[in-house]
């Protein structure tokens, strides 16, 4: 009887979320374990460099934006995936409030390029680097300590300013979506 | 009993799960419209002061729109969507329709952002806990509603769910069913 209830929660859970385009339909996965990791980064730290793979070719590292622009790292878990599919299509509509606060997004997942790139299509393009950190499997995001056990990212929002000292860090529940307001906010905290 | 309670709480739940969304000819449920609107979307709402629900709106009849900030068809609908309200308020229907948008998921400040970015000029709504949209039964988004507020009942008369493809020929029959 408590699966049934739990298989009923989790139908919800799964319905409970829309918003996203209409020609694609995410994976479904269930309600997940909120976080999965232990974080190996604070604010104050300086962040782990890195250089990845980017969905239009060539790399991306982060240590590319140091002296130059703040950086807002938004790992998400996986891609074709309903909240993850209904996150980066909105952070790609406020792109011009997170440049005008001198900041660059940049996406990542541990899926490989041509996934993502597919993905980024289906959700009718994003103009932000896309990043993969799929091999060596999540080393990226191990290095950050957002990593699940399972093998994902978890859903974090990293702000790291153009000293490269990491400024804001929210490993948010991974079921649900950072609020928008919180990031820019925290953004106008730097242009401050 | 107490099995077959819990047995007949989780069909509940599932069965409400996977209700389809609203259609022609349903009622709309009486949402409660959260958000602070400006004194002119409340003149424009007719609605008293205080609270707003979906029946208080002093018209004949609502458009409702239910949208996404996070929306790939929403944002790409919404210079069109403004299209149509701004050819309703041209038309000899302007005084017995109010458009509204109720934006599933979104917060105040993801909904002011939206409003802002693609000049919306009817009342957009919050719904940041997804209270409205799973009374609509997690309808995808966009949707669009127009409701029947003359017989208290709020009859769905129209519902569409995802992009609209010919919004000039989607609003001609929007106006033309308030004819009927």
């Amino acid at each position: 009887m408590r699966r049934t209830l739990l298989a009923a929660f989790a139908a919800c859970c799964l319905l409970a979320v829309a918003a996203y385009a209409d020609d694609m339909t995410p994976y479904p996965v269930g309600h997940l374990k909120p976080t999965d990791s232990t974080l190996k980064v604070k604010v104050g730290d300086t962040a782990p460099d890195f250089t990845l793979p980017e969905i239009n070719g060539g790399t991306v590292s982060l240590s590319d934006y140091r002296g130059k622009k703040n950086v807002v790292l938004s790992f998400v878990p996986a891609a074709w995936t309903p909240v993850c599919s209904d996150q980066w299509p909105g952070y790609n509509l406020a792109l011009d409030m997170i440049h005008a606060l001198d900041a660059e997004l940049i996406g990542i997942s541990v899926d490989n390029t041509p996934t993502q790139a597919q993905w980024a299509e289906a959700m009718h393009g994003l103009n932000f680097p896309v990043l993969s950190d799929f091999w060596p499997h999540g080393k990226v995001a191990d290095s950050f300590g957002v990593l699940r056990g399972d093998g994902m990212a978890e859903r974090a929002v990293i702000i790291i300013d153009k000293a490269g000292i990491i400024r804001y860090v929210d490993v948010h529940d991974i079921n649900s979506r950072p609020d928008l307001g919180v990031m820019i906010g925290e953004l106008e905290k730097l242009a401050e | 009993m107490k099995k077959h309670i819990f047995t007949l709480a989780a069909c509940l739940i599932l069965t409400a799960a996977l209700v389809p969304a609203a259609s022609a000819a349903d009622l709309f449920p009486d949402l409660a419209l959260q958000g602070k609107i400006s004194p002119e979307h409340r003149e424009y709402l007719g609605a008293p002061e205080g609270d707003i629900k979906i029946s208080d709106i002093g018209a004949d009849f609502a458009f409702v729109e239910v949208l996404s900030m996070y929306c790939p068809i929403c944002q790409h609908d919404a210079p069109g969507v403004n299209d149509m309200f701004a050819r309703t308020q041209a038309s000899d229907k302007a005084d017995r329709v109010r458009f509204v948008g109720i934006a599933a998921g979104n917060t105040p400040f993801e909904v002011a952002f939206y409003r802002k970015k693609f000049d919306v000029q009817f009342p957009l709504f919050e719904d940041p806990e997804y209270v409205a949209h799973k009374a609509l039964n997690n309808v995808g988004t966009p949707a669009y509603y127009l409701v029947d507020l003359r017989d208290g009942k709020r009859t769905i008369l129209i519902f569409h769910e995802g992009e609209i493809k010919d919004k000039g020929a989607f609003l001609k029959t929007v106006l033309d069913t308030m004819e009927k």
